[in-house]
């Protein structure tokens, strides 16, 4: 119950956080061709991505998490890395992995606009690493 | 009339009723008939002055077809094309003098995965062959495989308009003027840039681009009694749109869109119902979800008088060609016509003799022609 409350959370963070940061790269590039792009654009358009885009990217990211964290159990009684570390390594390759992927399946289109630059694509990354470092956190066994 | 009160009551609605029938009834009685098939993805139709057509294929053949459907072997002398993707031979378009010059000119996709653009050929046909094929006009390059627009109309001027796409992964650059992505070029008929174009004198503008913000432009074609320009273009998850273009126009693309990406995000903070204020050209109407239109014509024939002055929009995920009615500037009415083909439609030509013709996006496509019944 403990990994699973664990495994929520993480989703949902990466998700959140991803969400929110690949709306930022889009506004940049809008405003780097001159869009008036004002703090209440920022709030109006960042609400409507948590509510459009969101639920998908949760979906992909447990369905990525899922792998990835089981591999990186399996893993943990054979390295010796620390426990955040492992599953922060796990989350970052995860999400790294997942959008090459989304790439390569949709005939090399990007889906997810955020992630045109490799600024974008670290970001989503680093949101990946703290899912994974979330979970390590809430899942350790307590003594 | 005769007969009972009761009667009369009765009778003269149902008179009513049947005159009102038999007026509608003949309204769309058409027939299709297939004139050819075996395509590979045809993409675009011209027709012969002495009769019969060329249909281009996307994978980058040139075929005749007789007035009786014979197809023949690909024509000689087509450049090698792109063909990956949304990348190919696009459109066919013959010169005004055709008759005379037998020009014609070709749109297509040059280059590899890593490059690539719309290009212009200008040829001659001579028979079974193209002659004197020249490129005379390359889009600026970009990479991927979607996105090349690639509808052709020309202008009372004599100069002709191309239609691009923003290449799908660079859509802000639909919105400067540095290169040709997301635009609307106008060309001379050697593929320069004419000296009126409305950003002939814009320091750092491609002098080619005659208007901008567009996403992949799917159709264009110039009414001949008011000169207006009519193109149609894709949306991403919604928001496919029907436009009338001036020059120098900022159509919006991707400041304000009707649509959201594939994936749900927003495309920008703003809907269309900013454009008038951002300074962005409103489109006339608008498809959401999205049909994915293609080919279209404004309708002008005589063997379906009813059909006069009405756009016909092929669409290729709508699976239909939608009828507009128009009274001047606005979208009055609008149908859904041939969807019992079930088929995914390219393109919608007037031809000559008044009956529309279609192409079927497929590996086996199809030449149909939709006549009255008889």
């Amino acid at each position: 119950m403990r990994i699973f409350v664990a495994f929520l959370a993480a989703t949902l963070l990466t998700a959140l956080a991803g969400t929110v940061a690949q709306t930022q790269f889009v506004l940049a590039a809008l405003m780097a061709v001159g869009a008036p792009v004002g703090l209440a654009d920022r709030l109006s358009m960042t609400g409507a991505d948590l509510l459009g885009f969101t639920p998908l990217y949760a979906g992909l990211i447990a369905a990525g998490f899922l792998v990835a964290f089981t591999v990186a159990g399996l893993l943990r009684r054979r390295v010796a890395v620390p426990r955040g570390l492992l599953f922060a390594v796990a989350g970052a390759v995860c999400i790294g992995v997942m959008l090459y992927l989304m790439r390569e399946v949709f005939f090399g289109i990007p889906l997810i606009a955020g992630t045109r630059t490799t600024a974008g694509v670290l970001a989503q990354i680093a949101c990946g690493a703290l899912g994974g470092a979330v979970f390590a956190g809430l899942s350790a066994p307590r003594r | 009339m005769k007969g009972s009160r009761p009667m009369r009551l009765i009778a003269a609605p149902l008179l009513g009723l049947a005159l009102w029938l038999a007026a509608l009834l003949p309204l769309h009685a058409f027939e299709i008939e297939e004139v050819a098939g075996g395509f590979d993805h045809p993409w675009s139709l011209a027709f012969l002055p002495e009769g019969g057509f060329l249909v281009t294929e996307r994978a980058g053949n040139l075929r005749r077809v007789s007035a009786s459907g014979a197809v023949s072997p690909p024509l000689a002398g087509v450049p090698p094309v792109f063909a990956q993707g949304q990348g190919g031979l696009f459109e066919i378009a013959l010169a005004p003098d055709f008759a005379d010059s037998g020009t014609l000119f070709l749109s297509y996709a040059y280059g590899d995965a890593d490059a690539n653009g719309t290009a212009l050929m200008r040829a001659r046909l001579e028979g079974d062959r193209l002659d004197g094929a020249e490129t005379i006009f390359r889009a600026s390059p970009k990479s991927g495989a979607h996105h090349f627009g690639g509808r052709m109309a020309f202008l009372d001027d004599g100069t002709l308009l191309l239609t691009l796409g923003d290449g799908f992964a660079y859509r802000e650059n639909a919105q400067t003027l540095g290169d040709h992505l997301g635009t609307i070029v106008r060309l001379a008929p050697d593929g320069t840039a004419p000296p009126d174009n409305p950003f002939a004198d814009t320091p750092g503008a491609r002098p080619e681009i005659w208007s901008f913000g567009h996403r992949n432009v799917q159709a264009v074609l110039v009414d001949p009694a008011s000169g207006r320009v009519w193109i149609n273009e894709h949306g991403p998850r919604g928001g496919d749109e029907l436009d009338i273009v001036r020059p120098g126009g900022n159509h919006g693309w991707p400041l304000v869109s009707d649509g959201v990406d594939y994936a749900g995000a927003r495309i920008s903070p703003w809907g269309l119902e900013r454009s008038a204020e951002l300074g962005l050209v409103m489109p006339v109407h608008v498809w959401t979800p999205s049909i994915a239109p293609a080919g279209m014509t404004l309708y002008d024939g005589a063997a379906f008088p009813e059909w006069r002055g009405s756009l016909f929009v092929a669409a290729l995920a709508g699976r239909a060609v939608h009828r507009l009615t128009l009274d001047d500037v606005r979208v009055t009415g609008e149908e859904r016509l041939f969807t019992e083909l079930g088929a995914r439609i390219r393109d919608v030509r007037t031809g000559p003799d008044g009956f529309l013709y279609l192409l079927t996006d497929d590996s086996d496509g199809r030449l149909l022609r939709v006549r009255p019944a008889r």
